[in-house]
């Protein structure tokens, strides 16, 4: 850790979830900013250049996600949004405007916490040592087009099934939607997602242990997938799953 | 208002009586018809529909105004209505169609037909009675409403049609005794002028109105070939034969001829007798002066005989007519009893106006404002009638007909006739000939307006139907609301209240809680919420659900990815419960409402999870079974402990009604409901094992579905 404390700003109108966060926050430590308006939000974020922001939607002048968008042409900053809104849509279009997690109301404080912690994880990694991806007892070498099980053999993929899991590896431990998959992947006129779930259920027969209890490739329902690294072999030693 | 196309300038017509002209051209009679037909439907719509109706509700007086001539009719059909008024009795106008009416001229029939049409906007009952004669008709008619008035016209001048309108009125007092016969005399002359000078234009003759010249030729064939038969015979026979076959030649002329090439017929049969065979021989000069009576009785038998063979054959083809019109309504009536809503009544009504009356016919209906509501275009045959919205509102607003052959906007191409309805005008029938030139004879006018109204009483009756069924709806709507609501009321005080005491102990510093206590409070405050969040979440879900159309967001999944995301949003709900799954891998894709898809199966866990001890084994499999796929969820725990389990879709249904398990019931309703959003079901009963199994049932996709993994990938 380079920095004494983590500085986050929370965007929230709310007076109770406000102290809520802010109390888990600092007794985490923390440095915690609030603003209760998009217009505060936005210039607490240039004044005060925040390490992660958590963002609700509904505030008082403007959506969240117009926050989100005018952040995310400056700063490349973890934005996450905590909202009560818990439509599909309504996530696709935050995950678009460049939110890197969503946690819907109410939420646990934990989970929050936690959601905070990996955010910060990601934001700090980088690129992919020697291009070369871990996930779990699985080492893929994404050059080289080559999956080697830690103690077993080689497995191979096939050329489109190597793109996908490059693309989610760019953007690894976020999320990818389904139309950035398949516009990366397949180009901007081909969309079909059901040819993206097929590839999508042989890639994890491939890489998971348990298909059907994936790990790795996960789903983030009605908006996309996420590619869930090894913690581990990050530097900031809190080893956070969502699932905890 | 348009009174008509004429360019002749009309003098201003006040009311019958203030001109004195004695002649006036016939078009100006009609046009003062026109007039009365305007001031008339200004009263029409306050004063006698609801009177009509009224009176149908008590046994009143009846009385009947007969039309006659159409010299009288409009003058009779006001001393109807004041007379009705006084007596409050129901009037109803009958115009007698005996076999002679087709054979009228047609602005005849025309007038006649609206001044009937008049009389109904004045609140009479106008009704068209067939028969032999007008007097026996009526008064058969009479006898069956218990008519108490008979209301005639008195003719004002000596002729020939005062004799016959002093013979009817003899008769009808003769046939229907006990009933009052009133003559009304006109009050003006005025109206002689709409009868005088009837120009012989006939603008549709029926086959038989006109004579064409080669029956003639005909009847003088007949009398050649009763010539050249009774040639041979003459000199073995009796010229009385001889007559016999020209009488026959002449009863055969009736049955193929007209009334003018018979009675020619008639008349050169006796020439040709008296020439060709009555001494002297070749000769028109009789010697015995007997021959005369002979050439009278001859006559006067050819002529009777002719004259019942043409009233014969003509009442057979105004049977036929009737009966094809009939015919044809009754087939409409069907069709449009059979049509299950607006759409396809319009669309049956159409097609057979298109069939009948080689025309094109569009449907435009009106709202409860009465705007005419401008909709797609519906199915018809062959294209649509150029619909003038101006004239078809002015339609809807006038309850009038309007367009070609009417005097309301006579350049349009197309024929406008509103739909009436018991309260209001319900749309406009807008009908245009394929050739525009062609007016339509009367009795399809008839016939289109029959139509009309019967279209008018079938879409009342489905706009009866939409109300009904809305109303119930909202009742049904309204039932449902009031038990969600105190269900949910109560299930969301039952957590509030544990949540308020516990936060209300955490907050009091006078209780030393020990650390354990306040993470008991904690947790205990936290799972509370996460109930009525829950709660929530289900009572949304199920009204978007049950909202009805759209709901659906589709899209191509695989069920084992669903399943892993469903247990694993309960995973720590499940600790304790050991979940198990048996999915093949070649599942084909399905295409599913993923979100509603977790709902169901976090539905069907978190049952599981609440109504069985930990411990129990949960199982989760699916299969593909011929054109669906089966899942199933199977738990090892007590089952469900309920004869019906059917019950348990119903909304608000719990299994086991002990102590306090959350919930409101609400779960295996959503279930379902998804299931069958998917075109699936779900189903109760008892596992294997003794414990509950629930299998829900999701169609396969018809065609392409199964996607295969390509070849590369294998």
């Amino acid at each position: 850790m380079t920095i004494d404390m983590h500085l986050a700003l929370l965007v929230e109108d709310d007076r109770a979830v406000q102290n809520i966060v802010r109390m888990m926050l600092e007794s985490n430590g923390f440095r915690v900013v609030i603003a209760d308006s998009c217009e505060r939000g936005a210039r607490d974020a240039r004044s005060q250049r925040p390490d992660v922001l958590i963002v609700d939607l509904g505030l008082p002048d403007q959506d969240g996600i117009e926050l989100i968008k005018s952040v995310r042409t400056w700063s490349p900053a973890p934005v996450i949004v905590l909202s009560a809104r818990i439509a599909e849509s309504q996530r696709l279009a935050a995950f678009e405007a460049g939110a890197d997690d969503y946690v819907i109301k109410p939420f646990s404080a934990l989970e929050l916490l936690a959601r905070v912690r990996a955010a910060l994880r990601r934001h700090v990694r980088g690129e992919l040592p020697r291009g070369i991806l871990e996930l779990g007892d699985l080492s893929i070498d994404l050059s080289r087009r080559v999956v080697q099980r830690r103690g077993g053999g080689e497995i191979r993929l096939t050329p489109l099934e190597h793109r996908i899991l490059e693309t989610m590896a760019r953007h690894r431990d976020r999320v990818v939607t389904h139309s950035q998959l398949m516009r990366e992947v397949w180009g901007p006129n081909r969309a079909d997602t059901r040819s993206l779930r097929v590839f999508i259920t042989t890639l994890r027969k491939k890489l998971e242990l348990d298909p059907a209890r994936p790990m790795h490739i996960v789903t983030e329902l009605g908006v996309g997938y996420r590619l869930v690294a090894d913690s581990a072999q990050d530097g900031l030693g809190h080893d956070i799953d969502s699932s905890d | 208002m348009i009174a008509g196309n004429s360019p002749q300038v009309e003098p201003p017509i006040g009311g019958e009586s203030e001109i004195d002209g004695d002649i006036r051209p016939w078009r100006t009679g009609h046009h003062q018809l026109a007039d009365h037909m305007e001031v008339m439907s200004k009263q029409k719509i306050a004063s006698m529909r609801p009177t009509n109706g009224e009176n149908r509700a008590h046994a009143r007086d009846c009385l009947l105004v007969v039309l006659g001539s159409s010299e009288y009719d409009l003058d009779l059909i006001h001393a109807g209505k004041r007379l009705a008024d006084a007596l409050s009795a129901v009037w109803t106008v009958v115009d007698v169609e005996t076999s002679n009416f087709r054979f009228l001229p047609d602005q005849d029939r025309d007038r006649r037909l609206e001044i009937a049409r008049i009389a109904e906007s004045l609140g009479a009952e106008a009704v068209t009675l067939h028969g032999d004669t007008a007097a026996t008709t009526i008064a058969g008619y009479a006898r069956l409403r218990q008519a108490s008035k008979i209301l005639v016209g008195s003719p004002t001048q000596f002729g020939w049609h005062a004799l016959t309108q002093y013979a009817r009125g003899a008769a009808l007092k003769r046939l229907a005794p006990g009933i009052e016969i009133l003559a009304i005399a006109p009050r003006s002359r005025n109206f002689r002028a709409a009868r005088t000078p009837v120009p012989t234009r006939s603008r549709h003759p029926t086959a038989h109105s006109l004579t064409r010249p080669h029956q003639y030729l005909w009847g003088l064939g007949i009398t050649a070939i009763c010539t050249v038969i009774a040639w041979p015979i003459a000199d073995r026979f009796d010229l009385i034969n001889i007559v016999m076959i020209y009488l026959l030649g002449a009863s055969v002329g009736g049955l193929l001829l007209g009334r003018g090439p018979s009675a020619l017929t008639a008349v050169t049969n006796i020439l040709a007798f008296d020439y060709f065979f009555v001494p002297p021989r070749f000769s028109l000069l009789v010697l015995d002066a007997s021959y005369i009576v002979t050439f009278a009785a001859m006559l006067l038998v050819a002529l009777i005989i002719a004259n019942l063979m043409i009233a014969v054959r003509q009442q057979t083809e105004a049977a036929g007519a009737r009966e094809h019109h009939t015919a044809a309504l009754y087939v409409i009536a069907r069709d449009l009893s059979v049509a299950r809503d607006v759409d396809a009544m319009v669309a049956t009504a159409a097609r057979h106006i298109g069939q009948i009356l080689q025309a094109h016919a569009q449907v435009l209906l009106c709202d409860e404002s009465g705007q005419i509501v401008v909709t797609q275009p519906q199915p018809t045959v062959g294209q649509l009638p150029e619909v003038n919205l101006v004239v078809a509102q002015w339609v809807a607003v006038n309850a009038e007909r309007a367009g070609i052959g009417t005097r309301q906007f006579p350049a349009e191409p197309a024929r406008y006739l509103p739909l009436r309805g018991s309260r209001a005008t319900i749309g406009v029938l807008a009908v245009e000939r394929a050739d525009a030139a062609d007016t339509l004879p009367s009795e399809q006018q008839r016939l289109l307006e029959a139509i009309a109204d019967q279209l008018a009483l079938a879409l009342e009756r489905a706009r009866l139907a939409e109300v009904a069924h809305a109303a119930h709806l909202l009742a049904e709507r309204t039932a449902m609301r009031n038990t969600l609501l105190a269900s949910i009321s109560h299930d969301l005080r039952t957590p509030l209240s544990a949540i308020a005491g516990a936060g209300s102990i955490v907050a009091q510093n006078d209780f030393s809680l020990d650390l354990y206590r306040r993470v008991t409070l904690g947790r205990l405050i936290e799972d509370k919420a996460r109930d009525m969040s829950d709660l929530l979440t289900n009572v949304l879900e199920l009204v978007r659900l049950e909202s009805g159309t759209d709901v659906l967001n589709r899209d191509w999944h695989a069920l084992n990815e669903l399943i892993g995301l469903a247990i694993s949003r309960h995973e720590s709900r499940l600790t304790g419960w050991g979940v198990t799954t048996d999915l093949p891998g070649d599942l084909p894709l399905l295409p599913l409402d993923a979100n509603l898809m977790v709902q169901l199966l976090s539905n069907l866990l978190e049952n599981a999870v609440k109504y069985t001890p930990p411990g129990t084994q949960i199982r989760i499999s699916a299969r593909c079974d011929g054109a669906v796929v089966r899942l199933l969820v199977e738990d090892t725990g007590p089952g469900l402990g309920i004869d019906a389990p059917e019950e348990l879709f119903e909304k608000f249904t719990r299994g086991r009604v002990e102590g306090n398990s959350g919930g409101v019931g609400l779960g295996l309703a959503i279930c379902r409901a998804v299931a069958r959003l998917h075109g699936g079901n779900i189903s109760a009963g008892a596992s294997a094992a003794g414990g509950a199994r629930f299998e829900v049932t999701i169609p396969l996709a018809d065609e392409d579905s199964t996607v295969e993994t390509s070849p590369s990938l294998a």
